[in-house]
């Protein structure tokens, strides 16, 4: 590597770094550091391999890392761009570092690095001291000593990360044997382990199977895991972005305070600025593999010198964006009769003007919502089983009831689990309620029949839907193009007039229109979101729905996605059920709210009112768990 | 603590020469100890060997890399894609991949050349196969019998090259069929589900339950005409299951992405759903095992012709040459070998060639 080389300095002077034709050291220095840098600390003889007086003073070093990342670089393939760059890092003792970056920015590549876990090809560069050791070139066996003993790995899908074959008991077992860590007994060892993390009933829990855990709890036991051998050093892998937010600072809460008891550090990697900005005491930021900033965090999130962190920090969705005032909100709740949006229909005046009369306006009656469901009920039934021969029922969807106004964007916020997700299908018709009844626009179904060909071709008229994942929502085998002649197919839309509304729909989502023939794996994340998006208003719906539309995407894409959002709710006079687990996202977008869990909504209302003063001690406590409110 | 140091450690300064991005930053301490040793090296680029330990973390501590990011870039038209991921769509990535694979270009001649003998016999060889004089019986290779002649004085290099239009006809005809019939009733059970699955998947598995060539054989033996038609019916009678199942596991897999969902919330019909979603994305396995079947198609063929349950006497098989050839073994094994290396050649031909589509097309698991 040429960045390795350096000028045969003489004993007495400084080694300094030729600038490296190819990483130009324009992008690797930092400007602070050319001024008085070097310390007295540094005996300059040091340097020189050769009559350096003590090669152990070298190793001696007095200062206060534990872990040291000297210019690290990795290479997956040799044809691609190296997935981290020159990393430089130390990891103080006792302190909790996060790694910040969006993904690709390469922050698990260098987790993965410190942990000795990239693949057999990998080409690695730069060295990662912990204590005397380099860690790029222990071999094998020198791995055992360091990997789960001074290293500990928690990961990231607390789902996938435990054998399902293997009882709690046989994880403890196994590792406790691998580090030889209780010789008389393991049994008494992992009890213990097990009830620092917080579980009841250790003991029972050893004879549990992975299955029978929930998510929160694997992650307990898996963190459980990585502490067995009391690690200096526990490397956290976006470790709750799995878990719901409830479960997340119960998580986050137990690994600060067991790493704070026992005087290990934590490196967390996360996307999620919130996390870093209530527990992390440094922040470095990645982008691109490099290393773009990094200091205290409290000094990156109120300075942020490096214009990506700023981009990042501006991107943030804030909880306090709940009490700004809602001076884009169509429908300043007008009483009733007073048709507002009538006389704002009438005028439209923030269209284009070039291509309005294909993109209809709303046709806007005011008394009538434009969605209204009312004592929705979704049940499914569960296999029988030993305990219940007759089969049971999950109540997935109970009494729900809410109403969208016309122009208006209702969140509905819940956990994993609480029947958000089945109010959409279920509003979509792509599965049919138990009991209750769906209004769209002034078209009811009921419950029970199967809606025809007919029916659902007329209910897409009125509602579209965008999905989370923008990766599984485009055909792969067809072009954009392709995917917005869909909805115009279908709709009927004469042959010759859909060119020009494919090229009207991706202009109306901020997409060139050369974009037409190309295939989905050739559009980024955010990209595939806005032709997806573009599908779900080709057929000039009154209703949009965003199924976790902005949940998959990175923090900046997503604040992007979250403005045309916004910004097409108004040209268009959509309104929208926005539905999420993430109330910072809520109090970005949304004019009312729904809380559910459980399947029924324990309350609903404006944001700025539900923000302030939450009544439902659910409601609180999804509140208080959104994390970086102090910081943002 | 041991200070003991290690080779790898002994090479410290050299490694740590580097322009090297630091958390810590000394604080205000001595400047740097003196001139850099090469004039050339840019003074105001040289970063002190980041091998010390600041202990006063004071000072500056913030890190700010050089900033060349314009603040106003379209930030998500980035693609996020690892780099080789072409645009093309499936059979567009299949093909690319194809061609630079020899054993493709191998299996592909190698297939066009069977087809060449099934279509135009005559282009191979002068002799009538029916053609057979006694008193040619067993003649050894000459110029006239280049692979010598069977039992009956039939040529053998025309019985063998006549015999690829009977093996290969019943072969593509019945896997096509197969796969016709089978793709249907899996991608109707897997799309519907209900009870249509489960009516569906019920037949499947009782004819699952039915050998292939126990079954054909006993229908070839009622039967009242044996064409090659009447035998690729029971073929495909006997051997859809496959192909059925895994259309169905293929459609239920495509069945529950998105963008079905979003199809079905246009309210796109049925049939457009399974014609320009469903089929096109359930395709490759399907392929897959119609060109794997072929072989085992062909080789049914042979079998049953074998056991004179195949193929009319009239028509030249290989399974009925490879019967004739039997008897005589031991003397003239010839008789017997050439046909059935044909056969093996032939069948082994699309197995590899199934082989070499499955790792074009099986490589797309991560394309999503």
């Amino acid at each position: 590597m040429s960045h390795h080389q350096t000028g045969p300095g003489p004993a007495d002077t400084l080694a300094i770094i030729p600038v490296s034709p190819t990483k130009p050291a324009a992008q690797l220095t930092p400007a602070s550091q050319t001024g008085p840098a070097a310390s007295a600390k540094l005996p300059a003889a040091q340097l020189t391999p050769a009559g350096g007086p003590n090669p152990a003073a070298l190793l001696a070093p007095p200062g206060p890392a534990l872990a040291r990342i000297r210019d690290l670089s990795v290479w997956y393939t040799a044809h691609q761009p190296a997935a981290v760059a020159a990393a430089s890092l130390d990891i103080l003792p006792n302190e909790t570092l996060a790694v910040v970056g969006e993904s690709g920015s390469g922050k698990t590549t260098l987790a993965n690095a410190i942990i000795g876990l990239l693949p057999a090809q990998t080409r690695i560069t730069g060295q990662i001291w912990l204590g005397q050791n380099d860690l790029t070139d222990l071999t094998r066996r020198a791995w055992r000593s360091f990997r789960g003993r001074r290293i500990g790995y928690i990961p990231q899908d607390p789902m996938l990360s435990l054998n399902e074959v293997w009882s709690i008991g046989r994880h403890f077992r196994q590792t406790i044997a691998a580090h030889h860590l209780a010789p008389t007994g393991w049994r008494q060892l992992a009890v213990e382990r097990l009830a620092e993390v917080e579980l009841d009933d250790p003991h029972r829990l050893l004879r549990q199977f992975p299955h029978q855990l929930s998510g929160g709890m694997r992650q307990r036991v898996l963190i459980a895991l990585a502490l067995l051998a009391r690690p200096d050093l526990i490397i956290a892998d976006e470790p709750t972005s799995a878990l719901d937010v409830l479960v997340q600072k119960r998580v986050l809460d137990l690994l600060g305070s067991l790493t704070r008891r026992l005087n290990a550090s934590l490196m967390l990697i996360t996307h999620d600025l919130g996390l870093v900005a209530d527990r992390a005491d440094r922040v470095a930021v990645m982008k691109q593999g490099q290393i773009v900033e990094s200091g205290s965090t409290g000094d990156i999130i109120r300075h942020p010198g490096h214009s990506y962190t700023r981009q990042l920090l501006g991107a943030v969705p804030r909880l306090s964006a709940a009490l700004r005032p809602r001076t884009a909100r169509p429908i300043p709740q007008a009483a009733p009769g007073s048709q507002p949006e009538a006389g704002r229909s009438a005028s439209q005046p923030d269209r284009p003007g070039s291509q309005p009369d294909t993109l209809r306006s709303i046709p806007q009656t005011a008394d009538q919502p434009a969605l209204n469901i009312t004592d929705l009920v979704k049940d499914y039934r569960l296999r029988r089983s030993a305990k219940s021969p007759g089969g049971n029922t999950l109540r997935a969807v109970d009494h729900a009831s809410f109403t969208v106004q016309r122009g208006e964007c209702l969140a509905l916020v819940g956990e994993s689990g609480s029947g958000k997700s089945t109010i959409a299908k279920l509003i979509l018709g792509l599965e049919r309620p138990t009991a209750g009844h769906i209004t769209v626009s002034g078209l009811t179904s009921q419950a029970g029949r199967r809606p025809t060909n007919r029916q659902r071709q007329e209910r897409g008229q009125l509602i579209q839907v965008v999905f989370q994942d923008p990766y599984a929502s485009l055909d792969p085998q067809f072009t954009v193009a392709r995917v917005l002649a869909e909805p115009l197919i279908v709709g009927r839309t004469a042959r010759s007039s859909r060119p020009e509304r494919i090229a009207q729909l991706l202009n109306l989502v901020g997409l060139p229109s050369d974009m037409a023939q190309r295939y989905p794996s050739e559009l980024s994340g955010g990209q595939r979101q806005r032709v997806a998006i573009a599908r779900a208003l080709a057929p000039e719906p009154d209703v949009l729905i965003c199924d976790e539309a902005v949940s998959a995407l990175d923090v900046l894409v997503q604040a992007q996605i979250l403005d045309t959002l916004g910004d097409l709710r108004h040209k268009l006079g959509l309104s929208m059920l926005f539905i999420t687990h993430d109330l910072a996202v809520v109090a970005e977008i949304a004019d009312t709210v729904a809380v559910i869990t459980n399947g029924r909504i324990v309350e609903t209302g404006p944001v700025p009112q539900v923000f302030a003063d939450p009544r439902h001690p659910y409601t609180r406590q999804l509140l208080a768990a959104v994390p970086g409110q102090a910081a943002f | 603590m041991s200070h003991t140091p290690d080779t790898s450690q002994l090479d410290l300064p050299g490694h740590a020469t580097s322009p090297a991005v630091l958390l810590q930053l000394p604080g205000p301490a001595n400047p740097p100890a003196g001139p850099p040793a090469n004039p050339s090296d840019k003074q105001e680029r040289a970063v002190p060997v980041p091998w010390y330990e600041p202990d006063q973390l004071g000072g500056v501590e913030h890190y700010v890399a050089p900033d060349s990011a314009e603040p106003g870039e379209e930030l998500d038209s980035r693609s996020q894609d690892a780099p080789g991921t072409t645009g093309k769509p499936l059979f567009g990535q299949a093909w690319s991949r194809l061609r630079r694979q020899p054993s493709f270009w191998f299996t592909l001649a190698a297939t066009s050349f069977i087809g060449l003998v099934a279509a135009w016999p005559s282009l191979f060889t002068s002799n009538d196969p029916r053609r057979c004089l006694l008193a040619n019986s067993r003649a050894a290779m000459s110029p006239e019998f280049p692979l010598g002649a069977d039992f009956l004085g039939c040529d053998i290099l025309t019985t063998v090259i006549y015999g690829a239009r009977a093996s290969v006809s019943v072969g593509l005809l019945a896997a096509l069929t197969t796969t016709l019939l089978g793709a249907a009733l899996g991608v109707a059970a897997g799309y519907f589900g209900g009870w249509i699955d489960a009516l569906i998947s019920r037949i499947t598995d009782t004819f699952f339950a039915i050998p292939l060539i126990l079954g054909a054989i006993v229908a070839m033996q009622v039967v009242e005409r044996r064409s090659v038609l009447t035998l690729v019916a029971i073929l495909t009678v006997f051997g859809w299951t496959g192909t059925a199942r895994i259309a169905r596991s293929a459609t239920i897999e495509t069945g529950v992405k998105d963008y079905i969902a979003a199809a079905r919330t246009l309210g796109a019909r049925h049939s457009r759903i399974l014609l320009t979603h469903i089929v096109p994305n359930i395709a490759a396995p399907v392929i897959v095992v119609i060109t794997m079947a072929i072989g085992g198609l062909i080789a049914a063929e042979a079998a049953l012709s074998f056991l004179n349950v195949g193929l009319p006497p009239d028509v030249p098989s290989w399974g009925k040459a490879i019967s004739d050839g039997k008897t005589v073994l031991k003397v003239n094994p010839g008789i017997l070998l050439w046909p059935a290396g044909a056969l093996t050649f032939t069948v082994l031909n699309f197995l590899v060639l199934g082989d070499v589509i499955r790792n074009a097309l099986g490589a797309q698991e991560t394309f999503r």
